[in-house]
């Protein structure tokens, strides 16, 4: 080998290594910071994906459809600020930032599926309230026009 | 307020999505269950839609209740649940979370003991009453449902050996939600018979999910050391506080 190249033909393919490995460095450096910036990022998904999932399971839209359409906006109301009892249970072993989306996201969805149900249940009541009072006033008009 | 947190435990573990779930449960008083303490370790093995989870936890529960959970991998945490509080607490990055809630959260494990301690009575307790019974071997398989024919409550149907709850199963009306819950393995600690494992299995037209809990190392009212009872993050701890 070193007859072959010399001894400056050996320094030479040695800082071409060294240039080549020196500049790749920040590249290598990125992948891995983008590699472990990635696994909080899925965590995260999963987590939000879960909670929904759960909340979705928890929360029975079928209750505060009712639930509005018996107390109408008092039923939106109660739907908006009454919460469910969490699981605990879902977070046990996992990561920060696990624990810091899952919470968010089950409360997010949690609320959105109670109040969007209320909300229904309180407009069909509201609408079954005005056709009721719009047939009493069709009603009562052809009774005055009768007469 | 025993027979309350009963009833709406059992409502939440095993009628989750049947109209009625009033969703919601108060703190469990302490003669809901027949021991003060319990301590030991779970596995819990989780499968939601072909995704499979587990976890190993060690953990303490008094009947106050208060239940400390502690698991290493794969990441060292310490939860600690405490009336409307659930400290989330990771020593090795120096960070909780302080999660603070309207109502209760569900004792991981341990809420499904109520209902194999008190499936009959929270079945009575939500106006249910019995509607066929029999026996298959030493089996003795009881049906519950609502006296009012007009409720659409679906059923519950309960497996019993020696009076002892191995099953618990619940079924919509129109039978696309079928929830069960099983307890297998039972072993007696201090005259109370626990069951070691059990199974969580929810089918829905949405979702499918199956949780197993295998409880080991069990002891009961044996006192809780004071450093869990009274656990506090160090003060160089970034505590964050949410709700949830």
């Amino acid at each position: 080998m070193q007859r072959i190249l010399g001894y400056k033909g050996i320094v030479g393919v040695l800082a071409v290594l060294l240039a080549v490995s020196v500049l790749m460095m920040p590249i290598a450096a990125d992948a891995a910071a983008a590699k472990a910036n990635a696994l909080p990022q899925a965590d995260a998904a999963q987590a939000c994906a879960d909670a929904e999932m759960q909340a979705e399971q928890d929360v029975n839209g079928t209750t505060w459809l009712l639930i509005g359409c018996v107390l109408g906006i008092w039923g939106y109301l109660i739907a908006y600020v009454l919460e469910s009892n969490p699981p605990a249970s879902a977070l046990v072993g996992k990561s920060p930032t696990y624990v810091a989306k899952y919470t968010d996201c089950y409360k997010q969805k949690a609320k959105q599926i109670k109040t969007k149900n209320a909300l229904y249940g309180c407009l069909a009541a509201s609408a079954g309230w005005v056709l009721y009072y719009v047939l009493v006033a069709a009603a009562v008009s052809s009774a005055a026009t009768v007469e | 307020m025993k027979h309350v947190f009963v009833g709406f435990t059992l409502f939440l573990l095993l009628l989750k999505s049947n109209p009625g779930s009033a969703q919601q449960i108060d703190q469990p008083t302490p003669d809901v269950f027949p021991f003060q303490t319990i301590s030991g370790e779970f596995l819990k093995i989780y499968e939601r839609n072909n995704v499979i989870d587990s976890v190993y936890s060690r953990f303490y529960f008094n009947s106050t209740p208060f239940m400390y959970i502690e698991t290493k991998k794969p990441f060292h945490q310490i939860m600690i649940i405490k009336q409307k509080e659930t400290l989330v607490y990771y020593p090795n990055r120096k960070l909780a979370y302080r999660l603070t809630s309207e109502r209760p959260p569900l004792f991981p494990a341990i809420s499904y003991l109520i209902a194999f301690f008190h499936a009959e009575e929270g079945f009575s307790n939500l106006g249910l009453n019995l509607q066929q019974q029999d026996f298959r071997g030493d089996t003795l398989i009881t049906i519950w449902g609502s006296p009012d024919p007009k409720k659409k409550f679906g059923h519950y149907r309960l497996l019993q050996v020696n009076d002892q709850t191995i099953e618990v199963t619940y079924t919509s009306p129109d039978t696309s939600i079928i929830n069960v819950l099983r307890f297998n393995d039972f072993a007696q600690i201090n005259q109370v018979v626990l069951p070691q494992t059990i199974v969580s299995e929810q089918t829905s037209p949405k979702y499918y999910s199956i949780e197993t809990i295998r409880l080991s190392g069990l002891k009961i009212n044996l006192p809780i050391p004071p450093e869990y009872v009274n656990f506090q993050v160090p003060e160089d701890t970034k505590v964050v506080e949410k709700e949830w």
